[in-house]
């Protein structure tokens, strides 16, 4: 068990100081092992760029699609107001003067 | 010299790289360690995996609109939430470190309180205590669907999303969400039954599609679409680009004819007239363009049997059939100057006291002859005017009795024996009384010319006036202008004719006479003064008792059908109106002259009032 552990202990040491390289005679390699762990590191963040920006473009959607649904509501809100009977109760139940026309608006018509 | 420096490059040079190698380690163990946390921080929600789901979309129920564009149904979703009041409980209790899961539970309960008190607020239907207590004891005995609140809005919806365990995912706080698409009309009632709607087939439940929205489903309602979804760090889940894709394909808007204004003009006027009058069980009433057949408003009002107030429901307007009574005497009258028996309004026919056949005697006639005494002839336009059945008795059995064959089969050219194609299903099919019938008999003639032995709906009566007000091109009536997307026209379905000629527009002319008759000095009298001319004749049927097959019961109640119909302004023809009433059995007459002519003077004044009537002013 005390070897194994002074093994482990070893190997550790010999990855922080860059001696597993050059014991398995890695070191011609350095720099394609660098280049492919950079590619490497490189795509997986890519990735998560990408989801990340996917998460936002979902998010945005929902948005829309709460701001459609919040629109149509908002349009039948108004369109029953729209209703001219509605009108006529509401101003007379504030007390308004205000009543249904007696006779048709005169139209101007350009000459 | 040499030595050194090449020794002094060499050494910093391989520190160099060995900072770069520590660059290196550390990125690739920082990477190792978030795949190990990744794959085992799950827990027992879903473990992370590229597997992605399929999700149905829904498409958006397309819109019916007025002739102007306004919203007459539209669809927005509308939620119910309920809670798993067992969710994380089993967890908890199976903790090994007991005391963290009782905490746990604790927390969970206080999350539970917060929520009661936040749906006490928002929803305001029950109080925070009772609300906790259902989740309490649904927690207690293992419930796990406790519905919380039903078809919500979206904003309400939104609102309750915020609070505790419902901001949470549904493995955690418990949370259920169902949505359904729920029809707003945002105009009320009005011409609520033309527009519809569609239901699920269940039991008891013989018609499920009804109306524009029953008819023109397959429009409305679109096309479902796909969709995949995979989940990505953070447990958040994106479109996955590699699956297909189908977009969802919305329904198609409906453009219909009805104009709002008019719609609501047509439903108080009937309103109005019939609310205070128990007797009357039903109404309908129609506004129609002259020159185009569509069809501006529509009304129907039955008595709702339980608190007696009238509602949109049944669509009298085009499936009740009845027995039409004088307002098809315009129908004869027209047949018999086309074929030539009646050259004038002003020809005359032997008065005989009324008394046709067997037939009832006329009192109009005896009236006439004894405010003229020595006439033994009265003009038509005297009989037309105050409705008199001897006078369309006597003029068809004169003209047809040698062939009344003929004389059916004219009023087959006016579409009034047709169910002819509408927007609408659930159209009536006319029953008209013909020679070929094992019916009938010698008094049938007679009794077809003044209206009875025969069933129209309204729509069959109005379209057949409409081309009279057209000079006698009969146009089709129908209800939907044009479907559209976005606001752009797919489909245009617009104006048809039915009969290009169902008379000269001479006689079309004549006839105006005789209507305005009717108004200025008969049966119709109520709208003498209206703020323009209208041209019209007031009918009054009584219908066959169910199950008694007579027109009175042994109490000497009658079901009766009143109806004025007519167009205006009279000298140019822009809207034809039918109103209809339908009594209850009873003593008392629904006479065409009364509620049916008193609607039709509301409709026509408003719509001046509001210039919807083109009068040349400036």
């Amino acid at each position: 068990m005390k070897r194994v552990l002074k093994y482990i202990a070893e190997f550790f040491v010999m990855v922080f100081k860059g001696q597993l390289i050059m014991n398995m005679h890695l070191e011609r390699k350095f720099t394609q092992i660098a280049y492919t762990i950079c590619l490497l590191i490189v795509i997986v963040l890519a990735g998560l760029v990408v989801d990340s920006q996917l998460v936002k473009v979902e998010s945005n959607n929902r948005k829309l699609h709460d701001l459609e649904i919040i629109h149509t509501q908002k349009s039948y809100e108004y369109q029953r107001l729209y209703r001219q009977s509605t009108v006529s109760g509401m101003l007379r139940e504030r007390g308004s003067a205000v009543d249904k026309p007696s006779k048709p608006a005169i139209n101007l018509v350009e000459q | 010299m040499g030595r050194k420096s090449i020794a002094e490059k060499s050494r910093r040079t391989s520190n160099g790289l060995w900072v770069v190698y520590l660059i290196l380690l550390l990125l690739t163990c920082v990477v190792f360690a978030r795949l190990v946390v990744i794959q085992f921080s799950a827990g027992d929600e879903e473990i992370f995996s590229q597997k992605s789901t399929r999700h149905v979309l829904e498409p958006k129920r397309g819109a019916i609109l007025s002739d102007d564009g306004s919203p007459l149904a539209i669809s927005v979703p509308v939620y119910t939430i309920a809670l798993d009041c067992t969710v994380m409980k089993e967890s908890y209790a199976r903790m090994k470190d007991r005391e963290k899961g009782s905490r746990l539970e604790t927390a969970w309960m206080e999350k539970a309180r917060l929520l009661s008190v936040g749906l006490e607020r928002i929803l305001g239907k029950k109080s925070a205590s009772d609300y906790y207590e259902a989740i309490r004891s649904g927690r207690a005995s293992g419930k796990q669907y406790l519905v919380l609140c039903k078809d919500i809005d979206h904003a309400t919806y939104t609102a309750l999303l915020d609070l505790p365990l419902l901001n949470e995912s549904s493995f955690r706080g418990g949370k259920i969400v169902e949505s359904r698409t729920y029809r707003l009309l945002p105009y009320g009632t009005l011409a609520k039954r033309a527009i519809g709607y569609v239901r699920k087939a269940e039991q008891g439940v013989t018609n499920t599609h009804v109306g524009l929205e029953g008819r023109f489903d397959y429009v409305l309602h679109g096309h479902d679409g796909e969709i995949w979804y995979r989940q990505v760090d953070g447990k958040k889940k994106v479109r996955d680009y590699r699956m297909p894709y189908k977009p969802a394909e919305d329904g198609l808007d409906l453009r219909t004819t009805i104009n709002i204004d008019i719609q609501d003009i047509a439903d108080e006027a009937l309103r109005t007239q019939i609310e205070n009058d128990e007797m009357i069980e039903a109404g309908c009433c129609m506004v129609m363009e002259v020159a185009t057949g569509a069809i501006k408003a529509m009304v129907n009002l039955r008595r709702d049997t339980t608190n007696h107030r009238l509602v949109e429901g049944y669509n009298y307007a085009i499936g009740r059939l009845g027995e039409p009574g004088s307002v098809f005497k315009t129908v004869t009258l027209m047949t018999l100057m086309e074929d030539g028996y009646v050259k004038s309004m002003s020809d005359r026919i032997p008065s005989n006291h009324g008394q046709f056949m067997t037939f009832q005697a006329d009192e109009h006639i005896k009236d006439y002859e004894r405010e003229h005494p020595g006439e033994k002839t009265i003009p038509i336009i005297e009989g037309f005017k105050v409705s008199s059945n001897y006078m369309f008795q006597y003029l068809a059995w004169q003209a047809y009795k040698d062939n009344p064959k003929r004389y059916i089969d004219k009023l087959y050219t006016y579409k009034l024996g047709e169910k002819f194609d509408f927007d609408l299903d659930g159209m009536g099919q006319p029953q008209i009384l013909n020679p070929d019938n094992k019916g009938w008999g010698l008094t049938s003639l007679p009794s077809v010319a003044f209206g009875y032995s025969t069933q129209e709906t309204p729509l069959h009566i109005l379209t057949f006036y409409n081309a009279l007000a057209n000079k006698g091109r009969m146009m089709k009536p129908y209800l939907v202008e044009s479907i559209e997307k976005n606001g752009k026209t797919v489909e245009y379905r617009g104006p048809g004719i039915l009969n290009a000629a169902i008379c000269s527009p001479a006689t079309a002319d004549t006839l105006k006479r005789g209507l305005k008759s009717v108004v200025n000095e008969g049966t119709a009298k109520r709208l003498k003064g209206a703020e323009v001319e209208v041209c019209g004749k007031t009918g009054t049927s009584r219908a066959l008792i169910d199950g008694l097959g007579t027109f009175e019961d042994n109490l000497g109640r009658k079901k009766n059908q009143g109806t004025f119909v007519g167009y205006f302004p009279a000298d140019d023809p822009q809207y034809s109106v039918i109103a209809v009433v339908y009594s209850k059995l009873s003593r008392q007459n629904a006479y065409g002259g009364i509620y049916p002519a008193g609607a039709v003077r509301y409709i026509v004044d408003e719509m001046f009032h509001r210039g919807m009537i083109k009068t040349g002013q400036q």
